[in-house]
């Protein structure tokens, strides 16, 4: 199943290489939901990161030329998402204050069971960014790829541009924090 | 074999997190760690609630908002960034050897107020048609022209003052005087 959606992931990029736009825009279409949700865990703002998410797609498209297709159209795609978000977060130097998202103790109202599922998923939400927040950029954006996106270190290293070794210790950081912090709040 | 050291396992807890497919030699080690298990506990806990990325997908109408300014943009003709460090550097090139063909062409007389101008070439080469016109030039006076401008601007002024003259008057020369040392 994966390898029937990579081939077809392969396929539409040829195409959008071509100048089909139709084909571009099923890809916009097939990671929309993941680039957003990488850009909203990132910048904690659902509007900043619908932004960022289109940007991400129209730098994509101007500059699909040049990808060669050495890492997955996902890897690269994120190396893009994560320079945006990175350079945003840069210029508007944001800090989310911990008391805003992160004292909302969730505990074990998290497992999505009960009747409005879509309340406690707004609730994770709003907890994981306080969790997130807790952490450095960088480490945040480690931890995102490997943690949500799944990507091997090799490929993180790859979309950040670091070494394989820093990449590895950003994580155990971010991984030792995020624990931290658990058993601080009580989460457990 | 069990890993005996904790801090081992705690390493690839961390390292790992949050694959749950651990080392048989970890899991061993966890069956009979209290302390270790407590963490490897700790961070399951921790892997479910930090929940997964469809947790942080926008609902359809942003997405589709998104999906349709892209798709508008991607309309307009894209943007092709003109490369211009190329041509500046060509043209940065063409500058400098220009320049320092020009400057040693000058400088070859070893004096200043000998530099050739086009407009004394002009003159020559006018004054060498006029020459041949008339029917007046001869063999020295030829060849002082041609020792003046050698001696003068060096040796490409003679090849100059050559083009400068039509093909009718080089052929005169040519049919007339003894130019082959002359050039």
């Amino acid at each position: 199943m994966k390898s029937d959606d990579n081939t077809h992931i392969t396929n539409l990029v040829g195409k959008a290489k071509s100048g089909d736009r139709q084909a571009y825009s099923e890809l916009v279409k097939l990671k929309m939901n993941q680039v957003v949700a990488f850009a909203y865990r990132m910048t904690q703002d659902k509007d900043s990161a619908l932004d960022l998410a289109q940007e991400t797609f129209l730098a994509a498209w101007e500059s699909l030329s040049s990808y060669r297709g050495d890492a997955q159209f996902s890897t690269w795609l994120h190396r893009i998402a994560a320079n945006k978000t990175l350079n945003y977060l840069k210029k508007a130097k944001r800090t989310v204050s911990l008391g805003d998202v992160a004292d909302e103790t969730v505990g074990s109202t998290v497992e999505s069971s009960g009747p409005d599922v879509q309340m406690q998923r707004e609730q994770l939400r709003r907890h994981v960014l306080g969790f997130m927040s807790t952490l450095p950029e960088q480490q945040r954006l480690v931890f995102d790829l490997r943690f949500y996106k799944e990507h091997s270190f090799n490929e993180i290293a790859s979309i950040t541009g670091r070494a394989l070794g820093t990449v590895k210790t950003n994580y155990r950081e971010a991984v030792t924090k995020l624990r931290e912090f658990a058993r601080e709040k009580g989460w457990r | 074999m069990a890993i005996v050291d904790c801090s081992k396992v705690q390493e690839e807890l961390l390292h790992r997190f949050p694959a749950t497919d651990l080392e048989p030699a970890v899991e061993e080690h966890l069956a009979h760690c209290h302390e270790c298990r407590r963490i490897r506990d700790e961070m399951m806990t921790l892997g479910d609630a930090m929940g997964s990325d469809e947790d942080f997908y926008p609902d359809t109408y942003q997405a589709h908002l998104v999906q349709e300014q892209v798709e508008k943009a991607i309309e307009r003709p894209r943007i092709t960034k003109l490369n211009l460090y190329r041509p500046v550097a060509i043209a940065a090139s063409v500058v400098l050897i220009v320049s320092v063909s020009l400057i040693s062409l000058m400088m070859s007389g070893n004096d200043s107020s000998k530099i050739m101008s086009p407009m004394l070439v002009a003159d020559s080469a006018e004054y060498l048609s006029s020459q041949v016109a008339s029917g007046e030039l001869d063999q020295s006076t030829l060849e002082e022209v041609f020792r003046d401008f050698t001696s003068n601007y060096g040796y490409q002024a003679s090849d100059l003052l050559l083009d400068d003259i039509s093909e009718e008057e080089l052929q005169y020369l040519e049919d007339n005087f003894d130019v082959k040392d002359l050039l």
